[in-house]
């Protein structure tokens, strides 16, 4: 697939994620203990990443003619507790593998790893209250009421996920998954940044609430992408392990088509392998669950909804940022449903 | 029994590739033949038009299970079922329309001097100019003189923070909500330390509305203040 004009995400992406990490590692102290601490902070930022979520808050800003500078420590922030969420998301998920290389508590250990987490969410405070400098004081307060939101929204969708799959809960449907999704990802992968966007742009100006809609379908959008890439990604590109969803008991929009179509003996032998404990889950059942969602049409169910979510994504845009003069920002953003859904 | 050696094939879905993946798909003409592609183009469109009303379904009930939130926190009758501009906009920033605005006027000022306060005692925090946390009683906001010329009715606030030094400020282009309109061009001049006047020129046939811009330091480009005029 490939759209009829020259897309800017690539080029935005590229330099506003080296504007926010040059920022980011500037805040990292360079003081004992760096082995068990400083030096790991670093480690997850340093792997690379597309720094979606910050370009996102950055351009959004800048659509509305305001400089960079006026968001960038927001961005950074978002870059923080991203990073120190995927530290946690590794070990609640007990995944092997990050970016292509070991997940932080396989090599350092689960402790390490907690605390690391801990401190780069704390850490992600100081940008914003470095804010005062650029924004000012109510605004820079503001910015972190909003963020103490995401970040409970964050934990509200985390808490639906990892009860689901502790309890074996299997009678989860697609608005459940969709408001987990909602919750889990996109307040942190979308609707944060483009409220924090649009509040700086605007100055206030603008009521945030409009960018919720907007956020959520190109965060489900985005979210369901990533889970059709654990089951067909490329492996080398992707940078976790194949399949691992299934393994992990994930709960997809693909596992709800399976267990909705699939049959009763299918069914229970699905929830029998979902009560396991990840440890006894073999390979022949991560492959006889990735054989039965390929013939049930699973993967192209959720292909084909990301795709309407794209979609919807486009309509909200266009009400939400429609308009504001023509820009690069503007192009990006434009850009991004169809980017989301394109991405390997 | 057909004469002809040659296979009849259906004619294809499409004879391009598919630019835009997310353009709709020309639906069959009714009473055309149905045929595999048809069916599986039929499931498709079932599963995005489901997948997004679905979506649309629980972000509403999200939304409307906020707005009845705020609504029990502010009491503010502006409910609304489309989104709009028009609504009030809770727990958001200074509106002057909304009935908590008082009060959330008050806790914001606290809020700044806490935030202004605690950072003084904190090594490396960044500095507050002019701030000494063993002066409470000694903050002095600068005396403040406005010209305006305009050839229509406009509303001027300053707001400067208490703890700003008067020296060298200087005003952003004061922008409308939405960047909608033309922006306005202000001047501040410092006539001497604690006397500060702004000066403005609306010109003719400005659009009415609310534009807003940061007063700042000229030496560091720190944030020194709001200056906001509503055009009617």
């Amino acid at each position: 697939m490939s759209t009829s004009y020259t897309s800017p995400v690539a080029s935005v992406l590229r330099e506003y994620g080296e504007a926010t990490r040059a920022l980011l590692f500037q805040y990292l102290p360079s003081s004992e203990p760096r082995r068990y601490l400083y030096d790991l902070a670093a480690d997850y930022p340093r792997r690379g990443g597309r720094t979606f979520r910050p370009s996102l808050c950055i351009a959004t800003a800048r659509a509305f003619g305001t400089p960079m500078e006026l968001a960038l420590r927001t961005a950074v922030s978002i870059e923080m507790i991203h990073n120190a969420m995927l530290i946690h998301d590794d070990v609640e998920d007990e995944s092997e593998e990050r970016r292509g290389r070991p997940t932080m508590h396989s090599a350092e250990g689960v402790a390490i790893a907690i605390n690391v987490g801990d401190f780069l969410s704390l850490l992600a405070m100081r940008p914003l209250l470095d804010n005062r400098a650029v924004l000012g004081p109510e605004m820079s307060l503001r910015i972190l009421e909003e963020t103490e939101r995401m970040a409970r929204e964050s934990a509200e969708g985390q808490a639906f996920e990892l009860g689901w799959r502790r309890d074996n809960v299997t009678d989860v449907g697609e608005a459940d998954y969709l408001l987990m999704v909602l919750k889990k990802t996109c307040w942190l992968a979308t609707i944060h940044p483009s409220r924090m966007g649009t509040l700086i742009g605007s100055r206030g100006g603008m009521d945030l609430d409009r960018c919720i809609r907007f956020g959520f379908f190109l965060g489900a959008a985005f979210q369901i992408q990533d889970d059709l890439l654990n089951l067909d990604g490329d492996a080398t590109a992707y940078g976790k392990e194949i399949n691992g969803d299934i393994r992990e008991g994930k709960r997809t929009l693909m596992l709800i088509h399976l267990l909705g179509n699939a049959s009763s003996s299918e069914r229970e032998r699905l929830r029998a392998m979902l009560s396991r404990p990840r440890e006894l889950r073999s390979d022949g059942d991560v492959s006889w669950v990735r054989e039965r969602m390929d013939a049930y049409g699973s993967l192209e169910y959720a292909r084909q909804v990301a795709h309407g979510l794209a979609g919807a994504a486009q309509y909200e845009f266009q009400e939400l940022y429609g308009h504001l003069p023509e820009s690069r920002d503007k192009q990006f953003l434009a850009a991004l449903p169809v980017w989301v859904i394109e991405r390997n | 029994m057909n004469s002809s050696p040659h296979l009849k094939r259906a004619p294809p879905e499409r004879c391009g590739p598919i630019r835009n993946p997310l353009a709709p798909r020309p639906r069959p003409e009714p009473g055309a033949p149905s045929n595999a592609a048809s069916s599986a183009g039929a499931a498709v469109m079932g599963a995005l038009e489901n997948g997004v009303r679905t979506a649309y379904s629980v972000i509403d009930e999200y939304i409307r299970r906020g707005q009845e939130a705020a609504g029990g926190l502010f009491n503010n009758s502006s409910r609304r079922g489309t989104m709009s501009d028009e609504r009030g906009n809770p727990g958001g920033g200074f509106n002057p329309w909304n009935p908590m605005a008082f009060s959330t006027e008050q806790w914001m000022t606290a809020m700044r001097m806490w935030t202004q306060m605690w950072s003084a005692f904190i090594p490396g925090a960044f500095p507050q100019g002019g701030f000494s946390p063993f002066s409470f009683g000694g903050m002095q906001t600068p005396a403040v003189t406005v010209k305006v010329a305009s050839s229509s009715p406009v509303e001027v606030a300053v707001n400067l923070y208490a703890a700003s030094s008067s020296a060298e400020l200087m005003s952003e282009p004061l922008r409308a909500d939405g960047f909608t309109a033309q922006p306005i061009e202000a001047a501040i001049v410092v006539r001497e330390p604690g006397a500060i006047r702004v000066s403005l020129n609306v010109v003719a046939g400005q659009p009415a509305g609310r534009y807003r811009g940061l007063i700042r330091n000229e030496t560091d480009k720190s944030v020194a203040g709001e200056l906001t005029v509503v055009v009617s």
